[in-house]
């Protein structure tokens, strides 16, 4: 072992085929004490797998993991030490609040006394006391979620892990249980890795991301990292709402300029014009543009920003509470501007618009990675 | 196409009342989305409204024909569930051209239908495909394009997008909206997801109990909610809802509570100095002051969630009460980091605490 403090969980070289279906790909991962880590991706990119394999409810086909430094390929799921939070929380639905929280405890042989205390602790603690009694079936989804968090706190794990907790729970419900979450995590200190396909949760709960695609890691970082600087056509794809845009440029220089090109536009990148030559074999470069990096003319001068004017006709015009989605077509594509829910922009409408320069994305269309 | 109607509707089962007298009249053509939370009686009216159950009193005008009378298959209306099934021995096409077919309509005819819908739905590449190999997005493209295909009066959706991931969620919501407006198609879609119903809808009528809250665009819901409740439904996050009491200081209406004291620049017309209220207001009309001897609400960061260029900010105030607000992501800002916030007094709204209805 290295002098540093080896971290609470490493993944080294995980690999887990289903039949000849390789569900997780070589993945290696250090996670910190403390952390709050998300997997994100789409259904059937291998988020679900990994969390199995570090529960001990899947075996892996080849590759390490260890807790602690310690290597636990073979120990059984409950000597493992880690809390298993599932999606619909299975708790029992019959049984009262106290009962769920002290389940754990009792199969362990805990001492009643002991059990009571600390389940009464575990109440105080997730603002569940006066719930003690209702029926599990009886409480609001929130307090569900605090019973689910509760009983796998008392089970003493060194780590949670939770698939997909606030699946299916209506919007703004969600914001408030999420937010809960967040909390406590920071409140008890403990580790979490959380499993989703929803970036807007990724995004708000996690200290780092983990987004993976077909079984591979696309990006390991922070949150922010994440949006501001993604690595991967993928991850520019699956991060951000609406989604970023692509359009598909050819890369031409004249003289000292260097410029993306689609149809009679042209957006100048002369500032990377070194990077761009010394990674891209081709000339097709993806241009990356988030909808809310999109502005009007007038108001892109009025910041200041300069570029190509691009002429577009507003398709479509959607209300997103305190935003606006406009659909734009740009020639034979739709792009998406994302604007304050004030704006005048009505459908049919022709306007030009202009890409922040300082934000926009370039990809090589090869690869399909960033040009950095 | 054809408006809906429906007038003084009762409906309850095993003596629960699902639907307690509820009327609205949806034009012709119009994208009209029932909000609500499960069990405020959004299923039962668009069930009532399809013919598969009958209202206990009131009456469904389609096109102005009362058809309380009408069998379902006559109403000429169409419904899509949650889950929708479709005919896994047939292949898409098949599926898409069944209900034209009963209808005896000529080959060549179905043909063209089925082709165009297909084109407008973007789903020309299945049609030659069974519905056991579809992912969950064009399972619903298909029940949407079966249920389009033979043009029906009226269109009902029953959360139909509800179990999608969030992304296609999105999209289709897109491609709804863009097919009804093309199609002129009326539409009535019922959800709990206010995000789906501000998107698409010419009008939302917001439900709770089986009663309405508020019936208005989608603008009008979300800046002038008709009650703490709808506040609370609308929003991602929700708007802020402060207990508090309003007293008069100078002349001046100053609303009172552990954490603050907020003198109203608005008038208001009712004297509100005797009753409990509610000050609503959204994360995003709380704005941190900034400059040295400029007066605002102490506040402390609680927990920041980054959030596109944005970021959700739960800070706590003096009392303890959390509340959340929205500031670009270049705010730079940490946990226990102290400041002084305020509300855009002309965002403000305020409820009563008993009956939770707006004042103004």
């Amino acid at each position: 072992m290295s002098e540093k403090q080896s971290p609470l969980i490493l993944l080294r070289g995980l690999r887990k085929e289903f039949n000849s279906l390789v569900a997780v790909e070589g993945l290696d991962l250090e996670i910190q004490e403390g952390e709050f880590m998300c997997f994100l991706g789409p259904s059937g990119c291998g988020k679900t797998t990994t969390l199995r394999m570090i529960a001990g409810l899947e075996t892996p086909t080849a590759g390490d993991i260890f807790l602690r430094g310690e290597r636990i390929n073979d120990l059984p799921p409950q000597q493992r030490r880690v809390g298993f939070v599932f999606q619909n929380y299975a708790l029992f639905w019959h049984a009262t609040v106290y009962d769920n929280l002290a389940f754990g405890l009792k199969i362990r042989g805990v001492p009643k006394e002991e059990i009571d205390r600390r389940v009464r602790e575990t109440a105080e603690r997730f603002e569940l006391s006066p719930l003690l009694k209702t029926k599990a079936s009886r409480l609001s989804l929130s307090a569900m979620q605090r019973v689910a968090l509760g009983r796998t706190l008392l089970t003493e794990p060194q780590v949670f892990l939770l698939d997909e907790p606030l699946n299916n729970i209506r919007p703004g419900l969600r914001e408030i249980m999420r937010a809960e979450l967040k909390r406590l995590q920071k409140q008890l200190g403990r580790t979490m890795i959380y499993v989703t396909h929803d970036q807007e949760e990724a995004m708000t709960l996690g200290d780092r991301i983990l987004v993976m695609n077909m079984g591979r890691a696309e990006q390991l970082a922070s949150p922010r990292q994440i949006y501001h600087h993604p690595e991967t056509l993928f991850v520019a794809g699956f991060i951000g709402r609406p989604p970023m845009n692509f359009l598909e440029t050819r890369y031409r220089v004249e003289g000292e300029r260097a410029f993306l090109a689609r149809g009679n536009l042209r957006w100048d990148v002369s500032e990377k014009k070194s990077i761009i030559e010394e990674k891209v074999q081709g000339d097709r470069i993806v241009l990356g543009i988030r909808p809310e990096h999109i502005l009007p003319i007038a108001e892109a001068r009025g910041k200041g920003l300069t570029g190509q004017a691009v002429p577009v006709r507003v398709d479509l015009v959607q209300p997103l509470a305190r935003q606006k989605i406009v659909d734009l077509k740009l020639e034979d594509q739709v792009i998406k501007m994302l604007v304050p829910g004030a704006s005048p922009i009505a459908r049919g409408e022709e306007l030009e618009v202009i890409f922040d320069p300082k934000k926009m994305h370039l990809f090589d269309q090869e690869t399909e990675r960033a040009i950095v | 196409m054809a408006s809906v109607q429906v007038e003084q509707l009762r409906k309850a089962y095993r003596g629960v009342e699902a639907v307690k007298g509820i009327s609205f009249m949806v034009e012709d053509g119009e994208f009209f989305c029932l909000l609500g939370p499960p069990g405020a009686g959004k299923t039962t009216i668009l069930r009532i409204i399809a013919g598969l159950e009958k209202p206990d009193q009131g009456d469904v005008y389609l096109g102005g024909e009362r058809v309380n009378e009408v069998h379902p298959m006559e109403r000429d209306v169409a419904m899509i569930f949650e889950d929708p099934a479709l005919y896994p021995h047939m292949t898409a096409y098949d599926n898409l051209a069944h209900p034209l077919r009963l209808r005896k309509l000529p080959k060549a005819e179905i043909d063209r239908k089925v082709r165009e819908v297909a084109e407008v739905l973007h789903i020309t590449h299945l049609l030659d495909r069974r519905p056991d190999a579809f992912s969950g997005g064009e399972r619903r493209r298909v029940a949407i394009g079966r249920a389009l295909v033979r043009r029906p009066r009226v269109l009902l959706l029953d959360q139909p997008l509800t179990d999608l991931d969030a992304w296609l969620r999105q999209e289709m919501t897109g491609e709804l909206k863009r097919l009804q407006r093309e199609m002129g198609q009326t539409m009535i879609y019922a959800t709990h997801d206010f995000e789906e119903a501000v998107t698409m809808a010419d009008r939302i009528m917001v439900m709770n109990e089986g009663m309405v809250e508020q019936l208005a665009t989608p603008e009008e819901v979300y800046d002038q909610p008709r009650s703490a409740f709808v506040a609370s439904f609308v929003g991602s996050p929700a708007m802020n809802l402060i207990p508090c009491q309003a007293e008069l200081r100078d002349d001046r209406l100053v609303l009172s509570c552990a954490a603050f004291h907020l003198p109203l620049t608005k008038k208001v017309g009712a004297d509100l100095t005797s009753q409990g209220l509610l000050l609503g207001i959204r994360p995003e009309h709380v704005t941190i002051v900034e400059g040295a001897g400029q007066e605002g609400i102490a506040a402390t960061v609680d927990i920041v969630q980054p959030l596109g260029d944005e970021q959700i900010v739960d800070l706590s105030l003096k009392d303890g009460t959390i509340i959340k607000m929205i500031v670009p992501l270049e705010v730079e800002l940490a946990p226990a980091d102290k400041l002084l916030v305020s509300f855009s007094q002309d965002r403000l709204s305020l409820f009563d605490a008993q009956s939770g209805k707006r004042i103004e």
